[in-house]
């Protein structure tokens, strides 16, 4: 209700009548859903019929202050509750964005301060250059990586993205970013041993900038505009970057379409990574076995939701060299896990979000026995080499209805 | 004064005031939308609302407007409110 009532407020209409139905709603029985649809007849019929006023058009929304406001406080420990005390940061320690620090970080990017680079959900705030510089200070990023953070933000905001339902949502995905290009050398993002894990400033600050912007410009905060029932500790940081040293296939983002000399980020509504640990396969096939495996995990979003997601595939450079040199490309890989990671109708049929979406046509829904992939299409089963030596591999599933985004990150101008 | 100046990290909503439909004087005759968002339970639900609601008014029927997902906006809303005369949409989580 809470985020009902936040959200016909940011969009303008304070008093659209709403209904409060006990929760909850999903896996219970017609008696109780029939029984929670009496007990709101009343709030409907007030709602349709009720003297909720038409309101003029025009008039500014309250949401947010109108201007990038300046706080004085008596001094740095009294400035660091107080931020703490308003849940304007994650609950870790942070740096002040003093003007000083924020100006040093505009110029970062070589853009004007009050440019709008995103619209933010759901409190459907302007995300400006300046926006994003103080939370970048907070973040403790080095100016250099302003481009990363306002080429995320515009791939986050990408409709296909879907970042209301990302931010909202009660499932724990986070905004991950994934770095592909020269850049991720040059800014010293990590791609070798604990990639997505902490140890490196880049990856740690550039991922805790998103998540700030997140929650202070977009309103993302738990219980409030992010609904989230247990969150996820990779809503406090997740930038990874791609090992194209120890890659065998084409990097990442000339797959998207982008040149090798570019650098890009891509934006995955992802779950934490989930290991895939083999030590035993010695062949492309085998392994791939044990990576479909991983992925046909009937809880997660794309299981039984395979209209619009993407899910990613981050394999350790020893996996990626064992398939690859089996002679398989990234669009046999694709391919074979198309094929692979799939789950029977009748499985899926227990599943909560059972009827939640819809399903293609081409798949048998009436045959417990027919299978069903994960996503729409191979090409939606993204793949990219990231970490250090080791037989391990990552899954990453997503929200389910979100599509990828991949930007050009554009040098400072 | 002396101290510490630092930036607010909040952004500005800009979205303009929008108006409401205005409320309808009755039900009667009124077709009903019913607009789903394809989470689990809820078009019970909201079948149930219209099925408690045509009991109390002699409304003229519904139309049910289903969208694939709940994270997908729903298309072709502005036809769809010619077909109506209310809509009840549903539901969160």
């Amino acid at each position: 209700m809470g985020l009902a009532r936040e959200e016909s407020k940011n969009l303008g209409m304070p008093d659209l009548p709403l209904a409060i139905i006990t929760h909850p709603i999903g896996g219970e029985s017609i008696t109780v859903i029939h029984q929670r649809a009496d007990d709101a007849l009343a709030q409907v019929i007030r709602g349709l019929t009720g003297d909720a006023a038409t309101r003029p058009a025009g008039a500014a929304s309250s949401a947010g202050p109108t201007m990038n406001e300046r706080f004085t406080f008596a001094d740095v420990d009294e400035a660091l509750e107080a931020f703490h005390a308003r849940r304007l940061t994650d609950g870790l320690p942070f740096v002040l964005p003093t003007p000083e620090r924020v100006q040093a970080m505009i110029a970062g990017s070589g853009r004007q301060p009050g440019e709008v680079i995103a619209i933010v959900p759901p409190r459907w705030a302007e995300a400006t250059v300046e926006n994003i510089a103080i939370n970048a200070v907070m973040a403790g990023c080095r100016p250099q990586y302003m481009p990363v953070l306002i080429a995320a933000l515009e791939a986050a905001a990408d409709p296909a993205f879907g970042l209301y339902s990302v931010q909202a949502t009660t499932h724990p995905c986070a905004v991950m970013m994934l770095v592909s290009g020269p850049m991720a050398q040059e800014l010293g993002l990590n791609f070798r041993h604990g990639a997505f894990g902490p140890g490196f400033r880049a990856n740690a600050s550039i991922g805790r900038a998103i998540r700030l912007v997140l929650v202070n410009v977009g309103g993302g905060i738990p219980g409030e505009g992010d609904q989230a029932t247990h969150g996820s500790p990779a809503k406090f940081s997740y930038c990874v970057a791609e090992n194209e040293v120890a890659t065998p296939w084409e990097p990442f983002r000339v797959t998207r379409g982008f040149a090798r000399s570019d650098s890009t980020v891509t934006v995955f509504s992802g779950e934490g990574p989930h290991n895939i640990n083999d030590h035993v396969c010695t062949s492309a096939e085998t392994t791939l076995t044990v990576v479909a495996d991983t992925m046909t995990t009937v809880g997660h979003n794309n299981a039984g939701s395979v209209i619009r997601g993407d899910v990613l595939v981050a394999f350790g450079p020893e996996h990626a060299h064992t398939i690859a040199s089996g002679g398989m490309s990234k669009a046999d890989v694709q391919k074979f896990l198309f094929e692979r990671a799939r789950n029977k109708i009748g499985l899926l049929k227990l599943r909560a979000m059972y009827k939640a979406e819809n399903w293609p046509d081409w798949v048998d829904q009436s045959d417990d026995e027919a299978l069903c992939p994960i996503v729409g299409k191979p090409e939606d089963i993204h793949i990219v080499v990231t970490g250090g030596p080791g037989k391990h591999s990552a899954f990453i599933p997503t929200f389910g209805t979100s599509k990828s985004v991949t930007r050009k990150i554009q040098p400072r101008r | 004064m002396s101290g510490i100046t630092v930036l607010s990290p909040l952004g500005v909503n800009r979205v303009g005031s929008q108006p409401l439909a205005p409320r309808l004087r009755s039900l009667d005759g009124v077709t009903l939308g019913v607009l789903n968002n394809s989470k689990p339970n809820s078009l019970e639900l909201q079948r149930r609302v219209i099925e408690l609601l045509a009991k109390q008014h002699p409304v003229a029927g519904s139309l049910t407007k289903q969208k694939p997902s709940a994270a997908i906006g729903a298309e072709g809303l502005d036809a769809y409110a010619k077909e109506v005369g209310a809509v009840i949409t549903a539901i969160s989580d």
